[in-house]
């Protein structure tokens, strides 16, 4: 056998390998894919001022009680506003307000209950905003660890989780929402006597679970996808040769891989979740008094639309915009991690 | 062929018979009365409620008010009700505790309505969207093509609910430049002008997505290398845009529509709603506010049904197009 | 290089079963791709595994490094068997079988550093405890890479040096062997070279015994101490590297061997004679009766076609030549026929 010379590196050669494909000749810089998404975000001026508007509106959910102390003390009560004390004396026998826009309330106040409508309107970002969070974390945790589960493990496991998101997708969901929900409320809350904010806080959580249950499968199904390819790719297979256990191989050689994808799911859950909200209040089977909320505002105003617009705009505006904000930053987001997908 | 057809039938027949079963466990196995609700407060008694109870069925066991159900939809039943049998044919809903009417008949008369309102409201999605789609591709790069993917994004990003909601109110009611909803008894003329508003405010939304979607599917198919052939061949751009673009570009754009079957149901239910149509969404939701099981029941199942039928024909007809599916 | 046998693999078999739709009815089916074969690897030992895609070469290396579970035959380790083991009991064979893959592109984690990647299996064996750091860049020296590029992503090296980085990993868990799945066929052919003189060094340093993979004879040939050459989930010829090269028996191998790419036919040196195969490799879901390779064969007969023929040594005067000369050679054929004059020139590098 003719003895092969020492390996002689001629690490030039190596880096004008055609072997290289084009994508990866940009990231030379030692930044790790996520990194990258990063600073094209930071590029984005879209992205910008979405980033402002949602930052706005969680100032605003977040200091709402210092925002509303800024309101003079109402000379008829002589109280200063807060979002839930009802002032029947501000109203007409028609439930007409018997006061506008003033400096005690910057948005006059409600017809027929009296509550000052700026508090209204502050308080009611943080349902949304609450919602809308804590519903796409969790349904982000569901959909990515059955998706994990089924894609990874494959054989009947899948075919049962398969068969449950597909299941799910065929529902007509909202009307079964809309269902559920008061059934479930009276449920948790059979044979209690409960005030009306503890109903008020049982619906909301009950929301937010159905809101979960309904809204993990699209990611699972992607999730699901990508770990069934993954699973094939050499480097999951190296892990195995070398014996890294299939919990490590999951979340430390899968997951890191399913960043950008589940990231952006998440992004755009968030305004989904919101607007799933508002709809539901809409409709009925949402949020219940005395919670401020932006939806049963819009729902309760559109009767006096055209005699009392203050009571229905500010909610209009502030939901579309923070809607519209948290969506096409989720749209920058996933340019950012996708570059080809804006082309 | 026909075996992936069987097995994709069997399918989409387990999930409706899940829904059929869960929905039917979670709505009559549930806590709320609808005899409680039926039972005027005023004039209330044990004795009143107990002969409601017994009257639409409540008091047996749940297994044999499912079986009832299900022999129901399949072969029909009979009711008694005010002395008199009524048939009730398969597939029988069941009938309406509130109205004392066989839910078939409060559903599908007002089925059309829903129908009609989906269509016309596809008629304006599709060709708005595609149309909108087509420039904005041909245009890549300038200002429309920026502005009509912008105007998209916002459009699809406002929640619906809201944007239906003031065209209802201002346009609609306060402006009147479009006539409000009237029933088809009224005629024929002013129930499709009616119908217009709506139709217009779904279609127009929905046609957000399906811009951005033909845009991205003519653009790849633009860059093809047979498109670039046809165009080195001296074929004029109009014929190499609609006889070879557009038709490769339409056939994912039509497994979208298929698919987007339950996006359209959502969405016609939020409009009847607040245009006040007459279709099966409002009448599912004012059947909620008075828990009348049966009514609640029989439109989840329209609408399950729908649906998968639905995703069924289009993975079927998709399954003639391309038959890798079949094997996977 | 001792006489202690590493791994013995016998009449291993690796049978896919699916249902398949034939009209109305459902037909169980099973893809045989690996269908009985058996190899020993001594320590120090190279052995090359050689066939065309679909084979059945790759799935024996995956059964051998138990990334899958075989459906017959067993697999031994130093004398244990390991053909059925559980995931946790295969803990010591992880350490001790390692595995190079084929695509540089694909066998690296994109999201990890290059030093999470050779931190993973010291980790896993809690090797070097508290000196990782200082054993992962050992390791890249070892390969030829500089140890400073520890933190740098798989992204920003090329080709070959991401198959170097691969090589490190399995290196990283001190192994015995080394099974090598084609490493060097998605590299640029100046890569191939470095990478399969780093490899012929680091088994020469660390005596590694390893199982190399490839499609074809040319790349294995200054590699190996022996060759298996397997058709359709058999092996049809198997012996020492010179008797295959210089003597093959199986017609099989004579095609392969002839369609290797040689330096001499470009210098104007043309072989003797030229193979060349016609037809496809039939499916390994229904192979052929009898001899697997007789559709494509020119010297089929019907006996062929009747009875397999088993892997033997060709004639009694060979067995008597193998037990003087301590070599192996065994060949699956009913007409075994040596040919000698398939390559240009059999030696022609230095």
């Amino acid at each position: 056998m003719p003895e092969p010379s020492a390996a002689t590196l001629i690490e030039e050669s190596e880096e004008t390998s055609s072997t290289t494909p084009p994508e990866h000749q940009e990231v030379r810089t030692g930044r790790s894919p996520g990194q990258v998404a990063w600073a094209r975000l930071k590029r984005d001026k879209v992205a910008i001022i979405c980033s402002a508007i949602i930052l706005f509106f969680l100032l605003v959910a977040i200091f709402a009680p210092f925002l509303v102390s800024l309101e003079a003390v109402d000379p008829i009560t002589g109280a200063k506003a807060d979002p839930s004390t009802v002032h029947t004396e501000l109203v007409d026998f028609n439930g007409l307000p018997t006061v506008g826009a003033s400096s005690a309330h910057w948005l006059g106040v409600e017809p027929r209950l009296g509550r000052d409508l700026f508090a209204r309107w502050a308080y009611g970002a943080r349902p949304s905003l609450i919602i809308g969070f804590v519903a796409a974390f969790a349904s982000t945790i569901v959909g990515v660890a059955l998706g994990l589960v089924g894609g990874y493990l494959g054989g009947a496991t899948d075919k049962v989780i398969s068969w449950i998101i597909d299941f799910f997708l065929s529902l007509p969901i909202l009307l079964l929402v809309l269902a559920i929900i008061p059934i479930m409320q009276k449920r948790i809350a059979a044979g209690n006597d409960l005030t009306p904010e503890q109903t008020s806080a049982i619906r909301f959580w009950v929301l937010i679970v159905i809101l979960v249950v309904f809204g993990w499968m699209g990611l699972a199904r992607l999730v699901r996808g990508e770990v069934k390819s993954l699973r094939e790719r050499e480097f999951v297979q190296a892990a195995r040769a070398i014996g890294v256990p299939t919990r490590s191989i999951l979340f430390r050689e899968i997951l890191p891989n399913l960043v950008g994808p589940i990231i952006v799911s998440a992004s755009i859950a968030v305004p989904a979740y919101i607007t799933y909200e508002a709809t539901l209040s809409y409709l009925g089977a949402g949020l219940v008094e005395p919670t401020a909320s932006w939806g049963r505002t819009i729902a309760d105003a559109q009767n006096l639309f055209a005699t009392y617009p203050l009571w229905l705009w500010p909610s209009v505006i502030g939901l579309s915009l923070l809607v519209l904000a948290l969506s096409l930053l989720g749209d920058s987001i996933r340019d950012a991690f996708d570059p080809t997908s804006r082309r | 062929m026909l075996t992936y057809i069987l097995r994709r039938s069997a399918l989409a027949l387990s999930v409706i018979m899940a829904t059929l079963v869960s929905a039917f466990l979670l709505f009559f196995a549930g806590p709320s009365d609808p005899a409680q609700a039926m039972c005027p407060e005023t004039k209330c008694n044990p004795a009143r409620l107990e002969a409601i109870t017994k009257s639409i069925g409540l008091d047996k066991p749940l297994i044999e008010q499912f079986l009832t159900y299900f022999k129901g939809l399949f072969v029909g039943r009979d009711f008694v009700y005010a002395g008199d049998t009524v048939h009730c044919g398969a597939p029988c809903l069941g009938f309406s505790f509130v109205t004392r009417r066989s839910v078939n008949e409060e559903l599908f008369t007002r089925f059309p309505n829903t129908v009609v309102l989906a269509l016309m409201a596809a008629v304006v999605f599709v060709t708005v969207g595609v149309t909108f789609g087509i420039l904005a591709a041909v245009r890549r790069g300038s200002a429309s093509d920026r502005g009509l993917v912008g105007a998209s994004q916002v459009l699809g990003s406002i929640p619906y609910y809201v944007l239906a909601l003031l065209v209802a109110l201002y346009p609609v009611i306060l402006w009147n430049v479009l006539p409000q909803y009237s029933a088809i008894s009224a005629g024929v003329g002013p129930y499709f002008m009616g119908m217009l508003a709506p139709a217009l405010i779904l279609g127009l939304v929905t046609s957000a997505s399906y811009v951005r979607y033909t845009r991205n599917s003519m653009i790849e198919t633009l860059s093809m290398d047979y498109i670039r052939t046809a165009r080195s061949k001296g074929i004029s751009e109009r014929t190499v845009l609609f006889k070879h673009g557009f038709r490769a570009a339409m056939s994912p754009i039509a497994t979208i529509l298929g698919l987007d079957i339950a996006a359209l149901l959502t969405g016609t239910l939020i409009t009847e709603q607040i245009f006040g149509v007459d279709g099966i969404g409002r009448r599912g939701l004012a059947a909620l506010r008075s828990f009348d099981l049966p009514v609640i029941m029989g439109t989840v199942l329209i609408g399950a049904v729908v649906v998968v039928v639905m995703n069924l024909v289009v993975d079927i007809a998709y399954s003639f197009i391309d038959p890798r599916v079949r094997l996977s | 290089m001792s006489d202690k046998t590493l791994l013995k693999v016998t009449d291993l078999q690796r049978h896919f079963p699916f249902r398949e739709v034939q009209g109305l009815k459902m037909v169980k089916a099973t893809v045989k791709a690996v269908d009985g074969i058996s190899f020993t690897v001594k320590e120090g030992q190279t052995l090359g595994l050689v066939g065309e895609s679909g084979c059945g070469k790759s799935t024996t290396s995956r059964l051998v490094t138990r990334l899958d579970e075989p459906t017959g035959g067993t697999v031994e380790f130093e004398g244990r068997d390991i053909t059925h083991l559980k995931e946790h009991e295969l803990r010591e064979i992880r350490r001790n079988v390692q595995m190079i893959f084929q695509d540089p592109y694909s066998s690296l984690n994109p999201r990890q550093t290059v030093g999470a990647i050779l931190t993973t299996p010291l980790r896993v064996h809690g090797l070097h405890k508290g000196k990782e750091k200082a054993r992962v860049q050992e390791l890249l020296a070892l390969v030829g890479l500089n140890p400073e590029h520890i933190n740098r992503y798989p992204s920003e090296f090329s080709g070959g040096q991401r198959q170097r980085i691969g090589i490190a990993r399995a290196l990283a868990v001190e192994p015995k062997l080394i099974i090598a799945d084609e490493p060097v066929s998605a590299l640029d052919v100046s890569i191939q070279a470095q990478v399969m003189n780093l490899l012929a060094k680091l088994r020469n340093e660390l005596d590694l015994a390893f199982i190399f993979v490839a499609h074809d004879l040319g790349v294995v040939r200054h590699f190996c101490d022996q060759v298996a050459v397997m058709y359709l989930g058999k092996i049809v010829e198997y012996g020492d590297k010179k008797k295959i090269y210089e003597a093959p028996e199986h017609p099989y191998t004579q095609a392969l061997l002839s369609a290797a790419p040689d330096i001499n036919v470009a210098r104007g040196i043309a072989p003797k004679e030229r193979i060349r195969l016609v037809g496809d490799v039939p499916s390994p879901i229904d192979p052929p009766s009898g001899c697997r390779f007789r559709t494509r064969c020119w010297k089929a007969q019907d006996i062929c076609a009747q009875q397999e023929p088993p892997l033997v040594s060709a004639t009694s005067e060979e067995s008597t030549r193998t037990f003087r000369e301590g070599g192996v050679h065994l060949q699956a054929c009913h007409f075994p026929e040596v040919k000698t004059d398939l390559v240009a020139e059999v030696e022609h590098s230095a």
